[in-house]
């Protein structure tokens, strides 16, 4: 290895050691008149190494130049996996996709994005993403772990060809008899999409305590099986049990607690409770999480409308009705502007 | 533990050696101490070298030894920081970040003052009129020195540079997060 020595004692004589010219009073260990010691101070360096040392600089520079781009995709992908971990799904939704949009190769971004996407109900994403990681080879067996749970978990979220021909035996899907869905039922126990499918009909026939009975029956072979959760919402809110409303919106924040559409639900059944200020506080925090959801919008709408703020709700929904929506978004403004006139019951 | 030869190792690693002898010119010129040669690098022990003036001064002394720890550190550091992640985290590296993890583990990994910085710290400080607080300071610093030059036997150079220029990027990005 380089060694550095540090050598030259100090000679009696008082001429310069280098060119024997008078040597320079002073108090050096080195005899040097002033021209020299000037001359071995100064910096003499080969052009070989100037070239090598312009080349290193060059390079530095670059660096510096590319380190706050690099630095700040790490923190997005640190910050993405982080959020996929304390399960705030939102925000990994986030960070994953500014990493996506620079690196779209990167497995351990879009694996955990699959994830986030999911737990979103953010399906059209959730699907994109999934087409992309057919056939990709993920090497780090957590992640494809958790991908695995919640490739299970999507199954219970699309109908099956068995369902599907059990519908078709009907000519009216909508009018299978209970008989033939309890058979149904007790043959495929593992079916959640048939079970909430079956528990969406009896919702639709107000017969919300068998509807939340099956539902339960769905949640029992998975216990965040978001669909039947959302539907205990709406069976308990029509049935009047605001509190049961509340346990169910509760189990969904437990799973994803930046759910929008949990969010949503939280705040509007604060309304329904009349505890008017702590429903608008949420809606406003989750229209500041996200300001492109119809449902948050809507939600936000409504409690601008109950605690009597109708410079704001007009605003807003001036804005969300100049805005690009899609059906739902529609159909999710056009109740809050019927709530607001009287024309639906809140 | 496998074997490679050193020369070897110097080498391939050979932008370290110039970048550590070309620290060691800059302090000396930094504190105005004459240089009478310096060898950047070649094939022998030392594979490098600066040839300056005794210091009076014991402190300037000490930083002119261990300036490339400092210098070579923050350029290994510098240098590989935007190649970092590109190769180990984003697996969509270019020969140009090779190239630059390349460089900085290589200059990074020469950062350590070698066991001539130690003995001409040691020589210094040793002196009578050496201050306590210089001593204070001296003699840990030869201490460590001396076990990074132990260590290096056991690839410990190698591990700086590797943590300097990849795992420096992987704990400001934990810091960050």
């Amino acid at each position: 290895m380089e060694e550095t020595p540090s050598t030259a004692e100090p000679v009696s004589t008082r001429d310069c050691a280098n060119c024997g010219q008078p040597a320079m009073e002073g108090d050096h260990p080195s005899p040097l008149c002033s021209d020299c010691r000037e001359s071995f101070t100064r910096l003499h360096i080969p052009i070989w190494i100037r070239i090598f040392a312009g080349g290193i600089a060059v390079l530095l520079l670059f660096s510096l130049f590319t380190l706050p781009g690099s630095i700040s995709l790490g923190v997005h992908l640190e910050k993405g996996k982080k959020a996929v971990r304390e399960k705030s799904f939102s925000t990994a939704e986030k960070e994953l996709t500014k990493v996506l949009e620079k690196v779209p190769s990167n497995i351990e971004a879009r694996g955990n994005l699959l994830i986030a996407a999911f737990y979103n109900q953010d399906y059209d994403l959730f699907y994109a993403t999934y087409k992309k990681l057919d056939d990709v080879n993920i090497e780090d067996k957590d992640l494809y772990g958790e991908i695995e749970k919640v490739m299970m978990k999507a199954g219970g979220y699309v109908t099956n060809d068995t369902l599907e021909l059990f519908k078709k035996t009907y000519p009216d899907e909508a009018h299978i008899p209970d008989s033939a869905w309890a058979r149904f039922l007790q043959a495929h126990g593992d079916d959640r999409y048939a079970e909430l499918t079956y528990a969406t009909q009896l919702y639709d026939r107000k017969e919300y305590h068998l509807s939340d009975s099956i539902a339960e029956l769905a949640l029992q072979s998975d216990n965040e099986y978001l669909p039947a959760l959302m539907l205990g919402v709406g069976i308990k809110r029509d049935e009047g049990d605001l509190n049961g409303a509340m346990a169910y919106v509760d189990r969904i924040l437990a799973i994803n607690p930046e759910s929008v559409w949990g969010l949503s639900a939280k705040a509007r059944t604060f309304l329904r409770q009349k505890k008017m200020k702590p429903g608008l506080d949420l809606a406003l925090r989750l229209y500041a999480m996200n300001k492109r959801d119809a449902y948050g919008i809507s939600t936000l709408i409504l409690a601008y409308h109950f605690n009597n703020l109708a410079g704001e709700r007009d605003a807003l929904i001036k804005k969300a009705q100049s805005a690009a929506m899609d059906s739902t978004g529609k159909e999710n403004l056009k109740y809050a502007l019927d709530v607001i006139n009287n024309k639906e019951k809140f | 533990m496998f074997f490679i030869p050193g020369f070897v190792i110097t080498l391939v690693t050979f932008p370290g050696v110039i970048v550590h002898e070309l620290a060691h010119q800059l302090f000396c010129r930094y504190f105005k101490v004459p240089v009478f040669k310096v060898v950047y690098f070649q094939m022998g022990n030392p594979a490098g070298y600066v040839l300056h003036e005794a210091v009076k001064n014991k402190a300037q002394g000490i930083l002119i030894s261990v300036g490339p720890f400092i210098v070579n550190t923050v350029i290994g550091a510098l240098i590989s920081l935007p190649a970092a992640l590109p190769v180990f985290t984003f697996h969509t590296a270019g020969p140009l970040d090779y190239v630059l993890i390349y460089l900085g583990v290589s200059i990074a990994m020469h950062a350590f003052p070698s066991r001539g910085d130690a003995n001409v710290i040691w020589h210094s400080i040793k002196e009578e009129s050496t201050p306590a607080w210089v001593r204070i300071i001296g003699y840990p610093v030869v201490g460590l020195i001396y076990l990074g030059s132990l260590g290096s036997f056991f690839w410990l150079d190698l591990l700086y540079g590797a943590g300097v220029a990849i795992g420096l990027p992987n704990l400001i990005i934990y810091l960050l997060k």
